[in-house]
C-alpha cells in the first residue's frame, strides 16, 4: 500500500503509472492518521472531504489522459496558523476560535492545490507560533515519533511529528526563531527555512513581522527541493540565482558561540563537516548580541501584536505565552530600535564572511529532544531555561534572514539531532545540493518512526 | 573590534513592571505578574547586551520603509 510513509517521486510516479489512484493514496493516509496519531497529537483538523475530493479530481484528470500536475496525487498538511478555506485559523490559541472560518486558502496552499497536492488538514504548534517545544495548553502537546514522553520541537511540531511518523511526505510550517529547523532537528528530519521573503506569507497569521518565513519539512532533500521550487515565486527576480557549474564550495563550520551545544550536538556537526571534507572552522561576529537583538524584536513585535488581545481576554491565553506576550509588549522602544540597528550591522559584517565563504555550518539545537514538561537543561556543566534555549543556535541566522536547511544526522541508540547549512541569502541551489550529497552518503536520513 | 562597556541596567523593580502593565491596559493575576516579571528581566538582559554594542550614528534600523510606486494613487 503506498501512503505518507513514500517520499514524493514515488508517489507521484505511481499515480501517474496507474499503480494506485490518488483517492486511494489519500484514504490510506487518513486512515493511518486516525489509527497513530492518538499517539502523536500532530493534527488539530483533519480535512478528509476536502482531501478526498482534490484526490478525485487528479484520478479524472489521469484517466481523461492530461498531463499531471508535479506533485499530483501527494499528501501534505499544514501547520494550523495557515488559512485553509472553511476552516478556523487557530494559530495554536484559544482566541482564535471566535474568528470565523478563513474565506480563501493561503497563498502557499493554493500553490500546493494547482500542482496537484492533496491537503489532509491543519497541524498542532506553540500558541501563535511562541514556542519551541509545542506544549500547547488548549489543544495538547505533540509527541514526538522517535520517543513520545518527548517533545516534537516548536513551534512547528505538529508539521513535524506528522512527517517523521510518516502520515504525510511533506508538511508547510513557519519559521520567526526556529521554528521550522527546531523540531526538524528534535524530530530528525529535512527542514528549509527559506531566505527571508523567498516564499509567500499571506493568509498565514504573523508573529514577528520582521523574521516570519514560511518552511518545509521532508524526509528527502529531494522532496523538500521540488517542493520549494513549486512553491517558490513564479517570476522570480534576479536574486534566485542559478547555480554555478562545476563543484562549488567553500565550507566553513562555526565556532564560538555555536560550540556551546552538548556532545551529540557538537558530534553532529563534526559528522557533517568529515563527511564535506570541511577544513576550516570561523565565527560570526558579535553572535551573542545578534540572538540577544532577535530576542528583543520578537519580544517587542509580538507584544504589540497581540495587545488588544492582552487587554481584552488575557485569561484566554496559553498560560506559556501569556507573560512572554505581556512582558513584549512593555518594551521601550529605544530597546526595539537599538537592536533593529544592531541587525543592520551584523547583516553587513556576516555578508563580508560570505565573500570567503559559501555555506556555513552549525548546530540546529543545542541537545536533542527533551522529555515534555522539563524546565531546564545542562549543557556544558550549565543549567539554562529549556524553552527559549533551544533556539539558541537558530535565531542569530533568521535574525538576517539567511536561507537555511536544518539535516538530521542519527545515531543508534540516540534520539535524532539537525545540523544547520546556511548559505548567503537566495542561495537555496546551494543548499539542495549539499544536502543531497549528504543524503546520498548516507550521513543525514530521516527515516519513518512510529514508537 | 567594537568595545563593550558593561550592562548599565538594574532588573525592573515588581512595581514598575506593574506600573508599565497598567499603561498598557494589561490586567494580570498575581501569578502571571511574577512570570510577567521574570520575562520582562530577560528581555531586559538581552536588551542589555544590545545597548551596551556602541553602534556608529549612520547605522540605521534594519528595516527600512519603501514608499509604493505610485499605483494607487
Amino acid at each position: 500500500m503506498m501512503d505518507g510513509r513514500h517520499s514524493v517521486g514515488e508517489i507521484t510516479q505511481a499515480i501517474r503509472n496507474g499503480q494506485v489512484s490518488a483517492v486511494e493514496v489519500t484514504q490510506a493516509c487518513l486512515q493511518d492518521i486516525q489509527r497513530f496519531d492518538t499517539r502523536y497529537n500532530s493534527f488539530t483538523e483533519v480535512t478528509a472531504s476536502r482531501a478526498l475530493e482534490e484526490a478525485n479530481t487528479i484520478d479524472m484528470l489521469r484517466k481523461s489522459g492530461n498531463p499531471l500536475p508535479p506533485l499530483a496525487g501527494v499528501p501534505y498538511a499544514v501547520k494550523n496558523l495557515f488559512d485553509i478555506a472553511g476552516v478556523c485559523t487557530l494559530a495554536g490559541s484559544k482566541i482564535n476560535q471566535a474568528n470565523p472560518p478563513a474565506t480563501q486558502d493561503a497563498a502557499l496552499i493554493r500553490g500546493m492545490q494547482q500542482a496537484g497536492a492533496i491537503l489532509l488538514g491543519a497541524l498542532n504548534m506553540d500558541e501563535y507560533a511562541y514556542g519551541f517545544t509545542t506544549e500547547n495548553y488548549h489543544y495538547g502537546p505533540s509527541r514526538n515519533p522517535h520517543d513520545p514522553t518527548r517533545s516534537a520541537g516548536g513551534s512547528s511540531g505538529g508539521s513535524a511529528a506528522a512527517v517523521a511518523a510518516g502520515f504525510v511526505p511533506i508538511t508547510l510550517g513557519s519559521d520567526t526563531n526556529g521554528s521550522v529547523r527546531v523540531p526538524a532537528s528534535l524530530c530528525g528530519l529535512f527542514g528549509l527555512k527559506p531566505t527571508y521573503g523567498g516564499l509567500a506569507l499571506n493568509g498565514m497569521f504573523p508573529f514577528v513581522h520582521s523574521f516570519d518565513h514560511a518552511g518545509i519539512f521532508a524526509r528527502h532533500s529531494a522532496d523538500l527541493k521540488h517542493t520549494f521550487n513549486i512553491l517558490r515565486p513564479t517570476n522570480p527576480p534576479e536574486r534566485f540565482k542559478k547555480s554555478p557549474t562545476g563543484d562549488i564550495l567553500r565550507i566553513a563550520q562555526l565556532g564560538g558561540y555555536f560550540s556551546q551545544g552538548d556532545r551529540q550536538a557538537q558530534h553532529a556537526v563534526e559528522q557533517v563537516s568529515q563527511a564535506l571534507a570541511v577544513k576550516h572552522t570561523l565565527e560570526l561576529p558579535e553572535v551573542a548580541i545578534a540572538r540577544a537583538a532577535a530576542y528583543v524584536i520578537t519580544a517587542s513585535e509580538g507584544g504589540n501584536r497581540h495587545l488588544s488581545r492582552l487587554q481584552s481576554q488575557a485569561e484566554n491565553f496559553d498560560p506559556l505565552t501569556r507573560p512572554r506576550l505581556a512582558a513584549g509588549a512593555l518594551v521601550p522602544a529605544t530597546w526595539y530600535l537599538q537592536a533593529q540597528r544592531f541587525r543592520e550591522w551584523f547583516h553587513d559584517h556576516v555578508m563580508q564572511l560570505f565573500k570567503r565563504y559559501d555555506i556555513l555550518i552549525a548546530p540546529a539545537t543545542p541537545c536533542c529532544a527533551q522529555p515534555l514538561g522539563q524546565e531546564t537543561i545542562d549543557i556544558q556543566g550549565q543549567s539554562m531555561l529549556l524553552r527559549p534555549n533551544m533556539g539558541m543556535f537558530t535565531q542569530p541566522i533568521s535574525f538576517i534572514g539567511l536561507p537555511v536547511i536544518a539535516v538530521p544526522v542519527q545515531s543508534a541508540g540516540q534520539m535524532p539531532i539537525a545540523v544547520q547549512l546556511i548559505a548567503p541569502p537566495w542561495r537555496e541551489d546551494w543548499l539542495f545540493k549539499i544536502a543531497a550529497r549528504l543524503e546520498q552518503a548516507g550521513v543525514c536520513l530521516a527515516p519513518v518512526t512510529r514508537q | 573590534m567594537p568595545e563593550h562597556p558593561p550592562a548599565l541596567f538594574k532588573n525592573a523593580s515588581p512595581s514598575l513592571v506593574l506600573q508599565l502593565l497598567e499603561l498598557q491596559g494589561i490586567t494580570l493575576t498575581t501569578e502571571d505578574l511574577q512570570n510577567t516579571i521574570q520575562h520582562f528581566n530577560i528581555i531586559q538582559g538581552h536588551a542589555n547586551k544590545v545597548l551596551a554594542f556602541q553602534l556608529d550614528d549612520a547605522i540605521e534600523p534594519a528595516p527600512v520603509f519603501q514608499p509604493g510606486n505610485g499605483e494607487n494613487i
